[in-house]
């Protein structure tokens, strides 16, 4: 017989991970639907542990930061898995009803935690219209927004200096849009607007600015803020007005909203009502709707709160890094810092003077960069700002004495100990030396694993345009000059251009989706506008000093923002170079989700299948779930067999004609069962030949058969063995009773139960074009023959399989052996050895009267291996 | 001065069949080679094995394989070199041929069993059956199986001892 070669069998490589080509062949009537049942079961069990193991992979691999990442993308993703992971726990149940015991419970559990955590942004809960500070706790963020749930938490939970205020709820936005029917006729605006566009993203949000300016507050809104109010001005008479700050819902954990929103510092009480519309009308900026379309959220995922806080008159302002953006490994805190309101200096309008201290409570200075200001923002007796000059004598003076400086380390390290990470707080110095917490989040920060090696070979012929810039957003990219300066500039960015611009304007980020690299005249690291690159992990320069001058429009550069050096023409091989070795950690609110679900979904619990807590109840995630199932799955497929025998042993297959004897030029009975595409379309109905076989396994089983000679008798008949063995004294195994040796096929699969000889083996394979599914089970068993003689074949079963790069477990007389996730070829291959094996095992018994003998014969079969190793 | 002792029982003197090589009948002659040398690892000259057991797939003893035999087959190559008039060289044992005679199976060259003993035989009478078919070995037989082998060196020393001892 001719089987050909491996190759010539239909096998066709997918790429891992390719997912299952369709179901299997229908198997053929005669088999009983509880085999053919369990077949299905089995193979679409496969596919979805493929599917699911992928998903997860791609999870992990985005929050790592290798891959962009959406909301949209987590909830599509996440929910895929869970209809995978559901698909796993159905397939087991109809396999094994007893394994899949209490498995439905512990998924939908798991399914239903998820489920709350992915969706817990989607409603606007219903609460206060105005909560103050003092009744603000941690978890309230979709109450408040994540601005006012720190202010809150920082001023009632751990009693920092943060001015008197309170939150105007989301719930608040609720009932204004409501009572103005603004859902409606926002959604309306969106949905005929082009928001992949520029132009129609600017129509759309003029439109709803105008709705949202024309709306009116509801009554009780109105009188809450009244209420809220009222107490504040009473106990601070000298008061000049308070600041209203945005606080949407999601504003802190995304850098794509960060300072979008608008900030009115300064206003006076009667103008309240005016400057929430307006911070709530920033909810429609151009940039803000455009992210938000981006990523796929709606409008109540962005809920907008807004903070009123009293208005410090500030002598200074700033921003506190607790570690340095630039190099996190470094022990020490970032401050910049200018006079008066800090408004223009967040936003990187204007140049900042820079602290690096160390970190401790003595905040020794390590670097420090006075900027000599000569304007300064200030508040008016009657509300509203104004710029003025500084007194001469203050504009080269460093702002900040080491005793403030030591006060900001000192609320850093405890913000940082508190959030169990690096903070990024904005702070106002008050009129009498008072220190005020005026914003705090989380600060993200980008691995830097600069790799030196070969870098001046890449550069070498590359004049360098400008160097001396300060790393805003680490990497390096190449592209087109486009210097922009305004929104009407919007027309001249296309994809993969280097931005330049004058100032770091956080209007920019809306450019940042296409650009390659950004560099700015003017601007602070600890900006808006730098954050949004770090999160888009778009390379930036910023402070580079002369480069609209230097960087003609239109000509090719490479920007180096590790180095903050940017060279005349691309260096494909650098940029190339570097972002192999990107590592973000994304400040979105995807990434926000992502690691909320995320515990529940990746820890693998489960390792060992031999572990009493490797038990439905033991599963902790959706991998634990199908760690099991898969587990499961495969034991009872190797107990496959059994299901030939009804209750008292009976050959149920062969008397319903399901079983199919096969014809074959070697002394070994063989009946098999085809659960589909094991057997040849049009083979005889009773007896098949090994031409008619066209399972994959089956064939390389085969090819190993005939690979060596038959010598000996061939099938030992039911009385020989049971009389031989009760000559031997070994009536103890005569309870196993004689029955078929069974092959169960699919296109893939193969289960053979045999009695060779003495020895009992089962064999268990599934070889797909799908490397993941795939695998090979063995085990010989409960062979008669003295102990000795059953540990010495143990032995030389288990060794060879071991030199064949099995992974093999002999308990006392028994070998059970496993490989799995191999390609196809190289399992068909481990077949064909097996094939052998069995043949050659048959009254290997006898032979091995003493433990030398083991030895030779083990070398004589790997002999007829070549070089045991893996490469099969 | 001691008692006489009573005689030995055949069983008393015994080789196991675990410890004595024995084979299917389908091995090759090679394979009967190897068990004949492994067998004799950390066994003086005294123990020295010279025969293999030949059993069926039942455990029924089919014959004895001796050294004998083993040369007898791999001599029909050299044999028919004689007949031709030409020396076998020892490099003959190398040959092609040769190795092929190797793989054949031992069945076709063992003898037949001849005479047994059962364990509860007295030693003289095995010594009797071993005298009398001219063999210094025989297989040592209880309810129907194969317990294992006894040999006349063994038998011989023990009769010596007693001997000696009166």
């Amino acid at each position: 017989m001719v089987l050909g070669t491996l190759a010539g069998m239909g096998f066709k490589r997918k790429r891992p991970g390719g997912g299952g080509g369709g179901g299997p062949s229908p198997p053929p009537a005669t088999v009983p639907p509880e085999l053919a049942g369990r077949y299905q079961a089995f193979t679409s069990l496969l596919k979805a542990n493929n599917r699911a193991l992928e998903i997860m992979a791609d999870l992990q691999a985005r929050v790592r930061g290798e891959v962009e990442l959406s909301t949209e993308y987590v909830q599509t993703s996440v929910d895929e898995l869970a209809g995978q992971v559901g698909t796993i726990v159905a397939a087991l149940a109809q396999m094994s009803p007893a394994s899949a015991q209490g498995l439905s419970e512990v998924y939908e559990d798991l399914v239903g935690g998820i489920g709350l955590r992915l969706s817990s942004r989607r409603a606007i809960p219903e609460a206060e219209l105005v909560l103050p500070f003092t009744a603000i706790g941690p978890d309230m963020e979709e109450v408040v927004g994540g601005k006012a749930a720190h202010l809150g938490e920082m001023a009632s939970q751990l009693g920092l200096p943060v001015p008197p205020g309170f939150a105007i709820t989301t719930y608040a936005f609720k009932r204004f849009l409501d009572h103005n029917g603004l859902w409606e006729r926002i959604h309306e605006v969106m949905a005929r607007s082009c928001l992949d566009e520029p132009q129609g993203v600017l129509e759309a949000c003029r439109s709803v600015e105008d709705l949202i300016g024309q709306g009116q507050l509801p009554p009780e809104l109105i009188g809450a803020m009244e209420a809220a109010l009222a107490p504040l001005l009473r106990d601070h008479p000298s008061t000049t007005g308070v600041a209203v700050r945005s606080s949407a819902v999601m504003e802190d954990t995304s850098a794509g909203f960060a300072g979008q929103y608008q900030t009115a510092l300064n206003v006076a009480p009667a103008g309240l009502a005016g400057h929430y519309r307006q911070v709530i009308a920033s909810q429609f900026s151009p940039h803000v709707v455009s992210f938000r379309h981006q990523r796929g959220l709606g409008l109540e995922d962005v809920a907008m709160a807004v903070a009123v806080m009293l208005m410090i008159p500030a002598q200074a302002s700033g921003v506190l890094y607790t570690c340095n953006p630039n190099d996190p490994e470094q022990k020490a805190m970032m401050i910049s810092a200018v006079r008066g309101l800090g408004a223009r200096a967040v936003g990187g309008q204007m140049p900042t003077s820079l602290y690096l201290v160390e970190k401790t409570p003595l905040a020794a200075v390590l670097r420090e960069e006075i900027i000599g200001q000569e304007t300064m923002t200030v508040c008016l007796a009657g509300g509203g700002v104004a710029e003025v000059p500084v007194p001469p004598d203050q504009q080269e003076e460093p702002i900040l004495e080491t005793a403030h400086l030591r006060a900001l380390a000192g609320l850093g390290l405890r913000l940082e100990e508190h959030y169990g990470r690096p903070v990024d707080v904005e702070w106002a110095l008050g009129p009498a030396g008072e220190m005020y917490l005026l914003q705090a989040r989380g600060l993200r920060i980008i691995a830097k694993g600069i790799k030196p090696a070969d870098y001046d070979r890449l550069v070498a012929g590359h004049p360098v345009l400008l160097r001396g810039g300060v790393t805003a957003s680490p990497g390096v990219a190449a592209g087109p000059v486009v210097q922009v300066q305004t929104s009407s500039d919007l027309a001249k960015v296309t994809p993969g251009c280097v931005l330049v611009a004058q100032s770091s304007l956080p209007e920019y980020s809306l450019f940042l989706d296409q650009a390659a690299a950004l560099v700015t005249e003017v601007g602070a690291v600890a900006s808006h506008l730098a954050s949004v690159a770090r999160e888009r992990r778009v390379p930036a320069v910023f402070a580079a000093t002369g480069a609209r001058q230097v960087l003609a429009e239109g000509q090719p550069v490479t920007v180096d923002a590790d180095r903050g050096v940017i060279y005349q023409g691309r260096i494909q091989a650098l940029v190339a170079l570097q972002k192999t070795r990107f590592l973000a950690l994304a400040e979105t609110q995807a990434y926000h989700n992502l690691e909320r679900v995320l515990s529940r979904i990746i820890p693998l619990n489960l390792t060992d299948p031999r572990l009493p807590e490797f038990s439905p109840a033991g599963c902790r995630s959706l991998h634990d779930i199908t760690r099991y199932c898969h587990e499961m799955a495969m034991q009872g497929m190797f107990r496959y067999a059994e299901a030939c025998l009804d209750q008292t042993g009976g050959d149920v297959c062969l008397t319903q004609g399901s079983a199919r004897r096969l014809t074959a030029d070697f002394p070994l009975e063989l009946y098999l069962i085809d659960l589909g595409g094991g057997i040849r379309e049009g083979a005889p109905a009773s007896r098949v030949g090994e031409d008619d076989i066209v399972s994959l396994p089956m064939l390389g089983l085969l090819r190993g058969i005939h690979s060596v000679e038959w010598r000996g008798p061939g099938a030992v008949e039911a009385h020989t063995l049971a009389k031989s063995l009760a000559d031997r004294g070994e009536g103890q195994h005569s309870g196993l009773a004689f029955r078929h040796n069974y092959v169960l096929l699919g296109r893939e699969y193969m289960n053979l139960s045999t009695r060779l000889g003495f020895h009992y083996s089962t064999l268990d394979a599934y070889c797909s074009a799908t490397d993941g599914d795939n695998y090979i089970r063995m085990a010989f068993m409960r062979g008669g023959a003295d102990p000795a003689r059953r540990a010495r074949r143990a032995r030389y079963i288990g060794t060879i399989l071991e030199r064949l790069g099995f992974w093999v477990e002999v308990k006392e007389d028994n070998v059970f052996a496993r490989m799995e996730k191999y390609p196809a070829e190289l399992l068909l291959a481990k077949l064909q050895v097996i094939g052998r094996l069995i043949v050659g095992t048959r009254q290997m018994d006898m032979v091995m009267f003493n433990d030398t003998v083991v030895d030779w014969y083990i070398e004589e079969f790997m002999k007829g291996e070549g070089s045991p190793s893996l490469s099969g | 001065m001691s008692k006489v002792k009573t005689e030995k029982k055949v069983r008393d003197l015994t080789v196991p069949l675990a410890d004595y090589p024995h084979m299917p009948y389908w091995a090759t002659l090679k394979e009967a080679v190897v068990q004949l040398t492994l067998a004799q690892q950390g066994r003086g000259p005294e123990e020295r094995r010279r025969k293999v057991l030949v059993f069926d797939e039942a455990c029924k003893l089919q014959g004895v394989l001796t050294q004998r035999d083993i040369l007898r087959g791999i001599e029909p190559q050299f044999a028919r070199d004689l007949m031709e008039g030409a020396t076998p060289l020892w490099d003959d044992l190398f040959s092609a041929s040769a190795q092929q005679q190797a793989k054949k199976a031992i069945k076709d060259f063992m003898s037949p069993v001849g005479t047994v003993v059962q364990a509860d035989d007295g030693l003289l009478k095995a010594s009797h059956v071993m005298v009398m078919e001219c063999v210094d070995l025989v297989p040592v037989m209880e309810d129907n199986r194969v317990l294992g082998v006894v040999r006349l060196d063994d038998i011989f020393h023990e009769i010596s001892k007693t001997i000696l001892s009166t």
